[in-house]
């Protein structure tokens, strides 16, 4: 019963250890006190913020009616806006903060969180339909 | 009398109508999704692609059936439709298969408040007309104004058969639901410029040039002033807070740039300029520039406000951080404890441009001690053509022109620092290297900007305090 208590405890650990960010592997002084200590990739490139691009696939039949889509970050903040009608297709690009891996894209009532992957993201008017006023055989 | 008038209500078995305004025949639909997204509501009832029961053959298969019709209402309701007066209705219908003991259709319009209007425009039983699995095509004449959508509601007990319908058009009328509003009538609403873009959504009501502003963009600006050789890494000896907002027209062309900053911090020996260069807009592009502080120390503007004498927009914010900042606390400007902290003025600078299809890039970058050759940008941001070329390669710097390699040492370490935060940045204190007051920095860099991407935020563990201003 110890061994187990012994694992689990170890398990847990290891667990706990994998959610800090690892800095194992990084060449230079991990806790260097002047900036000559520090090795820095010659590619890297200071930014904090990068652009992501956001393809917008238009609603055919969607009619013509414009409002604004604006896609706005985790912390609220408001980060692209465009007026633009449903059925219009775009590739927007707008300046992300590299802490966040997703934004909400809102155009009038329709809103919907999307992913940001490789400096990427997609949204589409599309509603999510779970069919549950169809009868169960036919879900 | 009523807006509504029913010349006629069912007709058997005539053809669709060529001059049908709108239709929906659903065959180039694979299910019912993209229709919902197009406010067509379904309850109880499906898109089904290739059903042995369907009305049509071929590509033309797809339809609108129910579940099996066992004392649930089942229907589908169209988008609003705006009709304009006498029209005709079309579409097909039958059931799925020979049995059921009661089965009726109705079909009737539906206002924005979800009640019904007027009486229905058909009402078919299926067990007393007979031949039950026979295609019948519907013809209702109508005479209807205003917004409604149309409803096509089935009930029935006892069997299994299903409600199929299929090939509704309508010869007046257009489709006017606006999915983005609750799927509510598409409103027209006043627009007193008349530039498209209506009242409610024009920041801009009375001018037709102007629509409405882009979403912010707020940044705070670190930089090092020493350049082309490295000082003490406390990325304070300018610290600016700016926000910029693109003011764009109906046609989502950019038309002005309105720009606000506030100078948090300053070095005590230098006096810098700020500018900001717009990188791929030409300065032709720019109308003119106002509010601006230029105390014609150095600067030369064209007629238009911006920077004589460069290809690119260059607009400068001010050519001496003390032309906008009262240094209260003695030389150093709120980089040192224990002093009255100075202030900033906000300048707010307006630059409105002939329309462009693209968002310019914005570079703000330091001219350190008005020396106008010297511009200190970000890592990899190329200077204006008013950079004295001969301090590249100098000191510490290691630009490298022909690799479009800017503003880095050897170590590619940087000169400026960008925090993609406003005033809930604190900078280091004077002397303070940035990697000593924000803890996880070195761990940021290091790793490439993989790891503590957050570095700058006030979480457990990230800041030094007492090395913050």
């Amino acid at each position: 019963m110890k061994k187990l208590l012994l694992l689990g405890a170890l398990c847990t650990g290891l667990i706990s250890c994998a959610k800090e960010e690892s800095t194992s592997g990084l060449a230079g002084n991990q806790n260097p006190t002047s900036f000559d200590e520090m090795i820095i990739n010659p590619n890297f490139d200071w930014e904090t913020a990068h652009a992501v691009q956001l393809n917008v696939t238009g609603l055919k039949g969607g009619g013509d009616a414009r409002h604004f889509l604006t896609v706005t970050d985790p912390s609220g903040l408001e980060v692209f806006k465009v007026l633009t009608s449903v059925g219009q297709s775009h590739r927007l690009k707008f300046e992300l903060a590299d802490q966040y891996n997703y934004v909400t894209v809102s155009f009038g009532t329709v809103q919907k969180q999307v992913e940001v992957r490789g400096r990427k993201a997609q949204f589409d008017y599309s509603i999510a339909d779970d069919r549950s006023d169809l009868d169960p055989s036919d879900r | 009398m009523k807006k509504i008038f029913f010349a006629c209500s069912a007709v058997l078995l005539s053809t669709l109508t060529l001059t049908a305004q709108q239709s929906q025949n659903f065959n180039a639909e694979t299910s019912r999704t993209n229709l919902s997204s197009q406010c067509w509501i379904f309850s109880g009832t499906d898109l089904k692609t290739n059903v042995s029961y369907s009305i049509n053959t071929g590509t033309e298969k797809p339809l609108v059936q129910t579940s099996a019709l066992t004392g649930t209402p089942n229907f589908l309701a169209t988008p609003f439709i705006k009709f304009t007066g006498f029209g005709t209705l079309t579409f097909k219908h039958k059931l799925s298969a020979n049995n059921g003991t009661t089965r009726s259709l109705q079909v009737y319009l539906q206002d924005a408040n979800g009640l019904k209007f007027g009486s229905n425009l058909l009402t078919y039983n299926y067990i007393t007309a007979g031949g039950l699995t026979t295609v019948r095509t519907a013809t209702i004449n109508y005479n209807v104004t205003g917004s409604y959508r149309l409803v096509f509601y089935w009930v029935g007990t006892g069997g299994n058969s299903r409600g199929v319908i299929d090939d509704i058009a309508f010869t007046t009328g257009t489709f006017n639901s606006d999915p983005a509003n609750a799927c509510l009538p598409i409103v027209v609403c006043p627009d007193a410029d008349q530039d498209g873009v209506c009242d409610l959504l024009d920041a801009f009501p009375n001018d037709p040039n102007k629509a409405y502003r882009s979403a912010a963009t707020i940044a705070t600006y670190g930089f090092e002033d020493l350049w082309p050789a490295t000082g003490d890494f406390d990325y304070n000896d300018a610290v600016i807070w700016w926000q910029s907002y693109y003011v764009l027209n109906a046609q989502n062309q950019i038309v002005a740039l309105e720009w606000k900053s506030v100078t948090r911090a300053a070095g005590a020996g230098m006096k810098n300029g700020f500018a900001i260069n717009l990188p791929g807009t030409n300065a032709s592009s720019v109308k003119s520039v106002s509010g601006n502080v230029l105390k014609g120390n150095y600067v030369a503007t064209a007629a238009n406000g911006c920077e004589a004498g460069v290809t690119n927009a260059v607009i400068f914010i001010y050519e001496s951080a003390d032309d906008v900042i009262k240094r209260t606390g003695g030389p150093f400007y709120n980089t040192v404890r224990g002093t009255v902290p100075g202030v900033s003025d906000t300048v707010s600078v307006n630059i409105e441009f002939f329309p462009l299809s693209t968002q310019p890039a914005i570079d703000p970058f330091l001219v350190a001690n008005q020396d106008r050759g010297r511009e200190i940008h970000r890592a990899g941001w190329a200077p204006t053509t008013k950079a004295n070329s001969n301090l590249f390669g100098s000191a510490q710097d290691e630009t490298n022109v022909g690799s479009n390699r800017y503003y880095v040492t050897k170590n590619n370490f940087p000169w400026v620092i960008r925090i993609p935060a406003g005033f809930q940045y604190y900078y280091p204190l004077e002397k303070v290297s940035i990697i000593q007051a924000h803890l996880k920095f070195a761990s940021w860099a290091q790793s490439g900007g993989l790891n503590f991407v957050n570095w700058y935020e006030n979480l457990s563990g990230y800041r030094d305090a007492a090395k913050i201003y």
